[in-house]
């Protein structure tokens, strides 16, 4: 059996941010300072997964004591759970290359991270996330819970090494719904139903799902700004709201954009338009992954597929509140266009773990008060 | 106190037959810790493994003098006269948010009315996307006891404590973050205040409990301290490992509280309301008491009683 690698897909696995890597000046006890270690970070990897290639660049300078490695920018400490591409997509409006991060081997920071011992700490926070994406599709943990010791094995070498087709080798055996055209033809076609529907058509196949796993970030801004590299800098986890809700896929006949899943997660911001529910869908998911991720690329796909029929409901054009405007919405790096359908989303920019992580950047108009 | 014993040992072991006797395979979220490696228990936190050979789910019940609620004893003698109706119930043991919202009222009624003495109960609105309409940031809410002041974890200070004391002074001005100012103050017997938050988690479409735990002089009170308290009060459900405490983020407040994995929940909850009679089964009677009954097996892992007003007014 074959597994289909989209354009995609290959992009976000091979995805990476550059890193410049500071040791914080209070663990500085040589002079002069060790200079900062450069490293390219996966997008779908950990930071702490880049401790053991760091260490050696900083360790003559430490003091003495046991290491609690964390990492920090400008002053935020860093949540070591999420990808370390979503935490550039958030943290970075203006994408800064490479990006300055803090390194801090003394003093964690309990009362706002998590405790972390490494990669065994990273690993189980994986597999939870697995697990819990699992229940979101089939309602539950068990096709996750069955995987034989190789298999797990395989599967978290293959989120180390970056090994797409040995991931896909993996995870198709999880029968999550995500392995290949199926799924995505399923999520389009008018036959297409919620989970909690009856099992018609070919039992053989993957389980359909009527959820999909989504972990949304939203920044939300209370002043102005023009550019993105105007857009202060988060200092504290509270100006960062993080919903972990599904995607409920509803209706038939009518493809479903992520337009309509981002109005399922912040309806107040995505109110219901009628046109919106002429919009023609897209039908033949093969040429779109043959094309390439990227912005060029998505923008490419929505043209070549609209046929000029596509409502062209951009960001800019959806009737909001009047007193908070979206700014951005992030995914993987790129900004979708708002009418591409879900199922390209879920298929080609997931992670691993089957969760979608979008960053939402709001800006909201603060009352007027006399 | 020889009857609730006996009957919280015949509760696990009931509960560890049904789990084996269950045939609702496809609602089987399975045991936590099977493997090592796919335990709940995230970030850091490593269980002592035990291998369990099959049971999805086991239950256990404080033996300390707790009174078993009434509901459960009459699951216990309907599970043991009629074991299939296991089969017949439709219900999944999931929660919608908008139910989670109706059960949050009703849990804090009862909870109010029954427990004057005790901290009352209030439904915080989320608070943090400021577009949200009145309704929603109700709807969107959690649950929350504060200030509960339960007796008895014993804080001890020994050489391990004195060496992070010293070792915290020689870096005491490492980063802004921590206060590493530590007080060698005996807190033997003292008593700790808990704030609880019951959250609705979407994924798993059921309640979950999140707590932390502090001395009274605002000192919070690490794991192990709260692990101890807890094996004095439900040994027994600690080793069912479905309760794993672990560590992660609150997921309104961003910050590490503590929390009891809920990926067996809507398993347990479904066996809970297997013995109702129909009528309360349906709709709108489930909910209102699904809270209550959700804390009186959850709460047990602090040694909370529930008052049997609680639940008994449900007939």
């Amino acid at each position: 059996m074959s597994y289909k690698v989209t354009e995609a897909q290959k992009y976000v696995w091979q995805g990476a941010v550059p890193l410049q890597i500071h040791l914080h000046e209070s663990e500085v006890t040589t002079v002069p300072p060790p200079p900062p270690a450069l490293i390219l970070a996966p997008r779908i990897g950990y930071l702490p997964l880049l401790v053991p290639q760091i260490k050696p660049f900083f360790t003559s300078a430490l003091p003495p004591g046991a290491d609690t490695v964390w990492f920090e920018y400008k002053g935020l400490p860093l949540k070591w759970y999420i990808p370390t591409g979503v935490l550039f997509d958030l943290l970075c409006a203006e994408p800064e290359r490479p990006w300055n991060l803090t390194v801090h081997f003394r003093g964690y920071p309990g009362n706002v991270l998590t405790p972390c011992e490494g990669e065994d700490s990273v690993k189980w926070s994986f597999i939870n996330s697995l697990k819990e994406a699992a229940y979101v599709i089939t309602g539950n943990c068990k096709n996750v819970m069955n995987m034989s010791q190789s298999d797990q094995s395989e599967l978290w070498r293959s989120i180390l090494n970056g090994n797409l087709e040995a991931y896909l080798r993996v995870a198709s055996k999880l029968k999550l719904g995500l392995d290949g055209d199926d799924f995505s033809m399923k999520l389009n076609s008018s036959s297409f139903k919620s989970r909690q529907s009856t099992n018609e058509g070919d039992a053989s196949g993957p389980t359909k799902p009527g959820r999909i796993p989504v972990r949304m970030y939203i920044r939300t801004f209370n002043e102005d700004f023009d550019g993105l590299e105007d857009a202060p800098a988060v200092d504290n986890w509270d100006k960062i709201s993080y919903i972990n809700r599904p995607v409920e896929i509803f209706g038939e006949g009518k493809c479903f954009t992520l337009t309509d899943a981002m109005r399922t997660l912040l309806p107040e911001l995505f109110p219901k338009k009628s046109l919106t529910d002429d919009i023609v869908c897209v039908s033949d998911m093969e040429d779109e992954q043959k094309s390439p991720a990227g912005e060029a690329g998505s923008t490419r796909i929505t043209e070549e597929t609209g046929g000029g029929e596509i409502v062209r409901d951009h960001l800019e054009s959806l009737s909001m509140l009047d007193s908070a405007e979206i700014k951005l919405i992030r995914i993987q790096g790129i900004e979708p266009k708002m009418e591409i359908p879900f199922a390209w989303v879920v298929n080609n920019l997931m992670n691993p773990e089957h969760f979608i992580h979008i960053c939402v950047y709001v800006k909201v108009q603060e009352p007027i008060t006399l | 106190m020889v009857m609730a014993k006996t009957a919280g040992i015949l509760l696990l072991s009931l509960l560890l037959t049904m789990s084996i006797i269950t045939t609702v395979d496809s609602l089987t979220p399975g045991p936590c810790c099977r493997y090592p490696w796919f335990s709940c228990c995230p970030a850091g936190v490593k269980p002592t493994y035990v291998p369990l050979p099959h049971p999805p789910i086991s239950i256990a019940i404080s033996s300390q003098g707790n009174v078993l609620p009434a509901h459960l004893l009459r699951y216990i003698e309907t599970m043991s006269s009629n074991p299939e109706k296991m089969e017949v119930a439709s219900w999944d043991g999931s929660l919608s948010r908008t139910e989670f919202y109706v059960a949050a009222g009703a849990f804090a009624e009862q909870w109010n009315k029954f427990n004057s003495a005790l901290p009352q109960c209030s439904w915080l609105p989320r608070s943090t996307l400021p577009w949200l309409s009145a309704t929603t940031s109700q709807t969107e809410g959690y649950l929350s006891v504060e200030n509960m002041i339960l007796p008895n974890i014993t804080r001890e200070f020994n050489e391990c404590n004195d060496e992070e004391i010293k070792e915290d002074l020689s870096f005491s001005d490492d980063d802004g973050f921590t206060d590493n100012a530590m007080l060698a103050e005996n807190h033997s017997q003292e008593s700790c205040h808990y704030d609880f938050h019951i959250v609705y988690n979407s994924s798993y479409r059921v309640p979950v409990l999140y707590f932390r735990a502090a001395y009274s002089d605002g000192q919070p009170v690490a794991l192990d301290d709260i692990e101890k308290n807890i094996a004095s009060s439900a040994k027994a459900l600690m080793e069912s490992k479905w309760t794993f405490i672990t560590q992660e983020d609150h997921p309104y407040l961003n910050r590490p509280w503590y929390t009891l994995h809920p990926c067996g929940t809507r398993e347990w909850m479904k066996m809970l309301f297997m013995n109702e009679h129909l009528e309360a089964q349906n709709g709108d009677k489930r909910i209102a008491k699904y809270l209550v009954s959700w804390f009186s097996v959850v709460g047990q892992v602090f040694g909370l009683k529930i008052p049997l007003q609680m639940l008994g007014n449900w007939g």
